[in-house]
């Protein structure tokens, strides 16, 4: 059991990981882009709708932000099935983490359109734009911007909270790391891997931001 | 769906939930304590002349920051018995915890040491203050005002993240709830009763660090 | 035959329990350079940013072009109108602010050429060609790729300018546009609404600059807590003041 051992082990089940650890980028992935759609439309009502809509927003974005992650999936994974939506664990899964991320952005998104300085909606209204034109024009671009760090941040979060699905049997990295650790016993390497292939998915993400930030940057 | 709500099996339970909670609490408030004290010394080594310090704290924020809390607790508690550190769940957890939370919150203290103006330690220096006494009497003090906002936020989101603990079998919140759900079968009433403590307690965590924060601001 | 492009009658506005406005009325007719001075608190400002319909006011009214904005007479009740007339109305006037306000993320052309093409419906080849012209009429013909960001404060408002006039509106509402920038850079502003004034714009314009205001205007008011104290021609309100008020406000900025 040293690291001859592990070199053999890795390669005999490098089929399992590289399965976990697609399973851990698709939930992410579907989670972040749909979570960040939802958490748009939400943002836009927390911040422009009137005042029946606005409090709903604002409870569903606070009371998703008051749940942990992981009871957050486990709420989903055991009440749905009762209340009669069969989802699968993986569906479950991913459901609970695109509601956590869409509640993150909402609030991020109302916050960065709050920042915009209230001379653009002056000078728009001044020019004749519509509150439509003025939000995808002037208001959208600059508020995007301005939370683009903290969305990454909520991208890696909603990796790494994918992490936690494994609780409820979804195949992704963790699971397959415990079932490969239950074969040949190599508890601590195998872990490392697991946290070192995480580490640089969520490491790829950040590198990904500072691109995306230099690039849409305000000269 | 024949289901019917019953809410008595939450009232019956109540002891115990408040007994996860209490955990919760507990864990929480030793690792954030202890993460606060790491936090804060890798904060000023990042931010240090000597190379050694910012390439070891480097290290220690990006990997930490970059890898899920239940990977480290995993490995913390199943994988180091391997080289012969062993440690009840209890211990174990807490560990993790707290080197999670060091990570988190040298980024906070990091970015209130640098929002401080270079001015107000050339003061000091004119004064003939050491450098100890610098960062310990004047650096230190207006940090924590400015910080405790992005503080607070850190500290609920380490709250939420004790309910990891549920996962080494420890009797917290999310253990308690779980085990009611399955013992009862009552899941609706199970998870909804878990969830709103958790709403309840993280708004109340969060009105209580307002009210520090108010009473702590530096008058404008 | 009237060319009475502003009329503003008997507005009044109040924040809350605070009025503003007592009743102002002022007319402003084609090729009219209108000044307007006072101390702050005055209502000056208010009052500019209720002829675009910035700020709403509670009695009176205002036209443009004998129509009325903003609101109208329903059964002999007082309502606002729509959004979309108010957007409407708002494109007749053109606006400078103190702060500039142009629009960080996109390029001076672009700043110029963007309501041409989502307000006006120009295409891309007209807006441009207009962004253009205007752009080298307030002296930045070359800058047209340059962002806010890489302009100085005297650049950016000559680009907010031609933003503004570029939407061809009857009249411009200059507010306070000087008061922002550093010494240096105030006279390539007042330069070139100079030029425009000479051009036959019609303008409202607020300001602090004794010294410009004598020099471009056709008429001159003074207000004072909300009122008109004084209308006349520079001639008039600079050398022979007649209330108290003017004379001492005139003294407090060493005119």
């Amino acid at each position: 059991m040293g690291n001859g051992g592990f070199l053999s082990e890795l390669v005999i089940s490098r089929n399992d990981l590289f399965y976990g650890f697609y399973i851990t980028v698709l939930v992410s992935l579907i989670s972040i882009v749909v979570g960040t759609i939802l958490g748009v439309l939400v943002g836009v009502v927390l911040t422009y709708g009137n005042l029946p809509a606005r409090f709903l927003a604002r409870f569903y974005t606070d009371v998703i932000r008051g749940i942990p992650s992981l009871v957050l999936i486990l709420t989903f994974f055991y009440v749905l099935s009762v209340i009669g939506i069969n989802l699968n664990a993986l569906q479950a899964g991913i459901y609970s983490l695109c509601i956590f991320c869409s509640a993150h952005v909402a609030e991020m998104l109302r916050g960065g359109l709050q920042n915009v300085h209230v001379g653009q909606t002056e000078a728009a209204k001044a020019l004749g734009f519509s509150f439509r034109q003025t939000f995808t024009f002037i208001l959208m671009p600059q508020a995007l911007r301005q939370v683009l760090p903290t969305w990454i941040n909520t991208a890696i979060e909603t990796l790494k909270g994918s992490s936690l699905v494994s609780i409820i049997g979804v195949q992704e990295l963790i699971l397959s790391t415990q079932q490969i650790i239950a074969r040949n016993f190599l508890t601590m390497q195998f872990y490392a891997l697991a946290g070192l292939l995480y580490f640089i998915a969520c490491f790829s993400i950040e590198r990904f931001g500072k691109y995306l930030e230099k690039k849409v940057a305000i000269k | 769906m024949d289901y019917v709500l019953n809410f008595d099996v939450i009232w019956r339970n109540l002891d115990r939930l408040a007994y996860g909670l209490e955990i919760d609490l507990y864990l929480a408030i030793v690792s954030i304590f202890m993460g606060s004290l790491i936090g804060l010394v890798t904060a000023f080594a990042l931010l240090s002349k000597h190379r050694t310090y910012r390439v070891i704290a480097n290290i220690y924020v990006t990997i930490i920051r970059n890898v899920p809390l239940l990977i480290i607790v995993l490995f913390v508690y199943f994988g180091l018995p391997d080289v012969g550190l062993t440690f009840g769940q209890f211990e174990s957890f807490i560990f993790s915890l707290t080197i999670y939370a060091g990570a988190y919150l040298s980024q906070v203290f990091r970015g209130g040491i640098l929002a401080i103006p270079k001015g107000v330690s050339e003061a000091g220096m004119a004064l003939g203050m050491s450098n100890l006494q610098i960062n310990v009497f004047v650096i230190l003090p207006i940090m924590f005002k400015s910080v405790l906002p992005a503080m607070s936020n850190n500290y609920i989101s380490l709250f939420k993240d004790a309910s990891i603990a549920a996962v080494l079998a420890v009797p917290e919140l999310t253990y308690q709830t779980r085990k009611i759900n399955t013992d009862t079968f009552r899941v609706i009433e199970a998870w909804t009763a878990g969830c709103l403590i958790y709403v309840a307690t993280c708004y109340l965590i969060a009105l209580i660090l307002r009210q520090f924060e108010r009473r702590l601001a530096i008058p404008k | 035959m009237s060319d009475t492009v502003l009329q503003i009658s008997g507005v009044h506005k109040a924040y809350g329990d605070n009025p503003v406005l007592h009743g102002v009325s002022l007319t402003l007719n084609k090729g009219d350079v209108v000044s307007v001075i006072g101390s702050s608190g005055s209502g000056k400002t208010t009052l500019l940013r209720c002829v675009n319909l910035l700020e709403e006011f509670h009695q009176g009214s205002i036209s443009i072009e004998g129509k009325q904005i903003g609101y109208e007479e329903k059964d002999g009740k007082r309502g606002k109108l729509n959004s979309r007339q108010i957007a409407k109305d708002r494109a007749l006037t053109g606006m400078v602010f103190q702060s500039f306000n142009l629009f960080p993320h996109l390029s001076a052309i672009e700043n110029i050429s963007l309501p041409l093409r989502k307000v006006q419906n120009k295409t891309k080849a007209q807006a441009q060609e207009i962004a253009n012209s205007w752009l080298s009429r307030v002296g930045l013909p070359d800058r047209g790729s340059a962002f806010p960001g890489q302009l100085s404060g005297g650049q950016q408002q000559r680009v907010a300018i031609a933003r503004a006039i570029a939407m061809n509106p009857k009249f411009l509402l200059f507010d306070e546009v000087t008061s922002a920038l550093d010494p240096e850079l105030i006279n390539e502003v007042l330069d070139v609404i100079k030029a425009l004034a000479q051009d036959g714009m019609t303008m409202l314009i607020v300001t602090h600059e004794m010294r410009f205001a004598y020099e471009v205007s056709s008429r001159v008011i003074f207000m004072n807590e909300g009122l008109i104290a004084e209308e006349g021609t520079p001639e008039e309100i600079f050398k022979n003041p007649k209330t108290e008020r003017l004379q001492a406000f005139l003294k407090s900025t060493k005119f």
